[in-house]
């Protein structure tokens, strides 16, 4: 059936079969022949720098602090010599420059000092508390994907075609409102419902698996609305495109359509805001942490900021903003990947 | 007429393949329902290719939909009757539509660019046109999707399946869908304006493709397009529509010559051709079609046709038999005609 | 003689949806009680009843005691007149550093604006709440520095904003033209750029009122902020938080007071942006500022 003769396509020679399954290999590789290393040095010179500038923002909280710092921890009754002693003790008096470099190299040695109060080295204090931290906002951010797609999904697939005007009011309302509450506000109702009227949940602290779901409901509710919203312009973005009408015309179950036409699409589109949102969940837990009394890092970096303890302070901090510089890597490489086409380019 | 089915047994089909009778589409307007496909009627036998010809928002495209049960909300479809190879599909029972669908009917559609799912590969998609058919076994799909690929001139189908379709140029796309819509050894196929987003040289690769496919799988295929060049490369039988209704029902061998409706007359003199004198103007039908909500009684055409009586404004005109396959929707026609008959005869 | 009846316009189309009315209202009802219910309910609000300590709600009090005695609804709607004064305050001072700034970076050479651009996406890639509790820690707790914390933590997002608007306005031909005939920069600045992008900026500002109200009672929630004898709506929930079993109203009095007033600040925002130009606004409302509080995304239609 030769009319013409075939066009030669892109591509080399075929691939082998194992590479079949996932599409993910299949970007990766692509990534690498072709764009990875403007994206890799991009990636990675971005990264550098935020960590500069996170180190340079937690050491420069020591030194902006107006007064002697010293004294300020010692308080008015100590003595000058006392406070001399300590401002040698802290190398508070030699140059900016060699503060600094010193600093810096503790950090990434993970040697960050002793705690003012309690004495006790500073990186031993955030590895017991990282994984709590860890464990919250994992949680919190799958609850806010899961329940942000979904919700999004379904109000998009509801509201085709102007359907349902009804639904589009009651869940503009709910997200419009739910999505303006703050965490720690979303925490108390919670807490009110749940743990005081219903006695479901503990209150409290951390005990066994159950004290998770609060405060990572608190956290996730509200954003998850918000990318309920953004889903849902996204899903009637979708469903308009000409290839749901193929899918249609070949007739596939509507899980299928959903499943393998509707959402990964939806997904590329809704990635970048879902990029955002995690750095909220960061922020969002150092509240919640406190508010149920979890013992992770936002407790501590809360506590240690009345009680003047900078070492701590100063090691919270570098944590939490490693975490969230992590996170935004992340998700520009998963961006990327999950959108071939962006990372490489069409035809 | 009888006709083997799927299943070897010999099925007696007394009729054609598909029996279109009354059909109508409507919409919900700001004062009445509005309609874009004004009951249409016509037949097809199997095998046959016909087309279907008509200006953009004449109907064409929603009444494939319609035929394919594809129509989008909130239009609706009507029908005094609408069988597809023996099945009413007005009234079969949504599993069995949803199979027969699937298994005899297929659609490509006017967009190649955009009608590929840019999340999933080539093969997979067009293992999907075979999984709500009746028989889908996974092996075999992916062995008919690689055969096929290559019957539309797809070079090295294998890798072919294996790339996303932003990897495709437009005619490959469109290649491509025609192949996912021969998936399922289709009875049917509708192509709804298939080459008017491809370069020239590109259409000519995609009518081609179609032409073998009637050929040698006997798949009836209607062609629709705007464009009576393309229809008269491959149909064998042209209907023509206006404002959402046939005008006339045609052999395309009758099109340049034997044109009974004006409308169709002075759409076969807007085509410019190379022998034509150079300096003399392009010929046009003057005014334009009548929007959705203006449709008034009587022909759709009268208020732009050069040979309107008053019969044409106040009755609107069925379409009836001017002779052996050639029908006509409008007064003057078939009054002439008679008139060249009874002239004949005498 | 336009621009009255321009103004004319967007206050008319600024009634026309309920939204506006609402927004009105509830603004209304609250810079009211900002300003009336110190002066009415200021006794009863510091008056211990040590009878009454930590009681539930009764008749006597709507929404119970809290340790002292005090009747938390008088405490709650006195604490208006602090929450919404320093929310504005905050969301001011956010305004003051953050729109110059971005004008500024927008008016650089090439280099220095792409620079200017990074350490300002890199600022505003941290959650704002981080920014807010390292400035606390240099300044000092207390209400002064919850201020100052939180405005200067959310002045990167109005300088993002003020530099891409202004980037957009630089790149147009009057401001080249005003260039080259030697008009200095600061009369540039305030003369040529500001004008044309100020109505966004306003928008967005007005907007973050309520977030600065709910960054500042976060502060205070977590005791960083405002500190006793004063208190505002975040003090009183970190309060009734503790308080929070014998008389649950404790708390969650001021959350709803919270929840209440951002909400009618969003309403009040987004009756202005539908007013004056809807087009223009759903990128700038697309870059909220980090985790204190959640972004809210303009429909889009």
């Amino acid at each position: 059936m030769q009319v013409v003769s075939p066009t030669v396509e892109p591509g080399g020679a075929s691939r082998s079969r194992v590479m079949r399954k996932h599409g993910i290999y299949d970007s990766v590789q692509r990534l690498f022949r072709q764009k990875w290393v403007a994206f890799g040095i991009g990636r990675l010179v971005h990264l550098v720098v935020t960590l500069l500038v996170l180190l340079v923002v937690t050491f420069a909280i020591v030194q902006l602090i107006p007064g002697n710092p010293a004294r300020l921890v010692l308080g008015p009754k100590a003595s000058p010599q006392a406070v001399e002693v300590l401002r040698h003790k802290l190398g508070l008096d030699e140059p900016l420059v060699t503060q600094f470099l010193h600093y810096a190299k503790g950090a990434l040695r993970l040697r960050l000092g002793n705690s003012f109060t309690t004495g006790q080295p500073v990186s031993s204090i955030l590895l017991q508390r990282l994984p709590y931290t860890l464990w919250l906002d994992g949680v919190a951010l799958v609850i806010m994907m899961l329940v942000g797609v979904l919700f999004g999904l379904l109000a998009g697939a509801l509201t085709t075609a102007h359907r349902n005007r009804w639904f589009e009011i009651v869940f503009m309302g709910i997200t419009g409102f739910g999505g303006g509450v703050p965490s720690y506000v979303c925490a108390v109702g919670l807490s009110f419902i749940f743990a005081v009227t219903l006695r479901i949940f503990p209150v409290a602290g951390m005990n066994g698996a159950s004290s998770v779901v609060l405060p990572a409901l608190a956290i996730a509710l509200p954003l998850s609305l918000l990318l309920a919203r953004v889903v849902r312009v996204a899903t009637l973005d979708v469903l308009a495109q000409d290839y749901i009408r193929t899918a249609r015309s070949n007739r596939l179950s509507i899980w299928r359509i959903y499943f393998r036409y509707v959402l990964p699409n939806v997904l590329n589109a809704a990635v970048s805001l879902g990029g955002l949102l995690f750095v909220g969940i960061i922020g969002g837990s150092v509240v919640v942490e406190n508010v149920f009394a979890w013992p992770g890092l936002g407790t501590l970096l809360v506590q240690s900021i009345p009680a003047l303890d900078y070492p701590v302070i100063q090691g919270a901090t570098l944590l939490l903003g490693l975490i969230v510089v992590l996170l935004n890597t992340v998700v520009d490489v998963v961006r990327a990947l999950v959108d071939p086409q962006a990372a490489v380019g069409g035809p | 007429m009888s006709a083997m089915s799927r299943d070897g047994d010999t099925t007696v089909v007394g009729g054609p393949l598909l029996h279109v009778d009354g059909l109508t589409v409507s919409l919900p307007g700001a004062t009445g329902r509005l309609l874009p496909v004004d009951s249409v009627s016509f037949e097809m036998a199997a095998g046959e290719v016909v087309g279907i010809v008509g200006e953009s928002g004449s109907g064409k495209t929603l009444t494939a939909l319609a035929i394919a049960q594809l129509v989008p909300f909130p239009a609706q479809v009507s029908a005094k009757a609408l069988l597809f190879g023996g099945y009413d599909l007005l009234t079969a029972p949504p599993k069995l539509k949803r199979t027969i669908l699937a298994s005899r009917l297929s659609m490509i559609f006017q967009n190649p660019m955009a009608s590929l799912n840019p999340a999933m590969r080539i093969g997979p998609q067009l293992i999907d046109g075979l999984r709500s058919s009746k028989e889908f076994r996974r092996r075999e799909a992916r062995a008919r999707a690689r055969h096929l690929l290559g019957e539309v001139n797809i070079a090295r189908p294998e890798a072919a399946m294996r790339r996303y379709p932003f990897e495709f140029s437009g005619g490959m796309r469109q290649r491509a869908m025609i192949a996912m819509a021969l998936m399922a050894e289709p009875e049917l196929l509708i192509a709804d304006e298939p080459t008017t987003a491809l370069d020239v040289t590109v259409q000519a690769q995609v009518l081609e493709v179609l032409r073998q496919v009637n050929r040698e799988h006997g798949t009836a295929i209607i062609l629709i397009s705007h464009n009576l060049g393309i229809i008269s490369e491959i149909c064998q039988r042209v209907l023509v529509m206006y404002a959402g209704r046939i005008v006339e029902d045609l052999d395309v061998t009758a099109l340049a010559t034997g044109a009974a409706h004006p409308y169709t007359k002075a759409l076969m003199a807007s085509v410019p051709s190379l022998e034509r004198d150079r300096s003399a103007p392009l010929v046009t039908i003057p005014g334009r079609p009548p929007r959705l909500e203006e449709r008034l009684p009587g022909c759709a055409f009268a208020p732009r046709c050069g040979v309107a009586i008053a019969q044409c404004s106040t009755e609107r005109p069925e379409l009836a038999e001017m002779s052996l396959d050639h029908r006509v929707a409008c007064f003057v026609a078939i009054k002439h005609e008679s008139e060249v008959m009874s002239r004949g005869e005498a | 003689m336009k621009r009255q009846s321009q103004t004319r316009r967007v206050v008319v189309a600024f009634f026309r949806a309920p939204s506006g009315w609402i927004a009105i209202v509830s603004v209304g009802i609250l810079v009211v009680l900002a300003i009336v219910a110190p002066i009415v309910l200021g006794r009863d609000a510091n008056q211990s009843n040590f009878a009454d300590l930590s009681a539930g709600a009764s008749s006597a009090h709507l929404l119970g005691t809290d340790q002292l005695g005090r009747d938390v609804l008088a405490r709650m709607l006195v604490a208006t007149r602090l929450s919404l004064e320093l929310g504005t305050a905050a969301a001011a001072l956010a305004f003051g550093l953050g729109v110059p700034l971005g004008a500024i970076v927008a008016l650089l050479g090439h280099r220095a604006r792409d620079a200017g651009r990074a350490l300002i996406n890199i600022f505003l890639s941290f959650p704002s709440l981080l920014l807010a509790l390292i400035i606390v820690t240099i300044v000092g707790i207390g209400t002064n520095g919850a201020v100052i914390a939180v405005g200067i933590g959310s002045a990167p997002y109005f300088a993002r904003l003020t530099e891409s608007l202004a980037s957009a306005a630089v790149g147009r031909e009057y401001v080249a033209s005003a260039r080259v005939i030697g008009i200095k920069p600061r009369r540039l600045v305030f003369r040529y750029i500001l004008p044309n992008v100020a109505e966004p900026i306003v928008i967005m500002g007005i907007t973050y009122i309520a977030g600065a109200i709910i960054d500042v009672s976060a502060l205070s929630f977590l005791g960083v902020g405002v500190q006793p004898p004063a208190y505002d709506w975040g003090a009183l929930l970190n309060a009734g938080l503790q308080n929070f079993y014998p008389d649950p109203a404790g708390a969650l009095g001021p959350a709803v007071m919270i929840a209440i007033t951002a909400l009618a600040v969003n309403f009040l925002a987004e009756g202005l942006a539908r007013a004056l130009n809807p087009a223009l606004w759903t990128a700038a409302k697309e870059l909220r500022p980090g985790a204190l509080r959640p972004r809210k995304l303009a429909r889009q239609q």
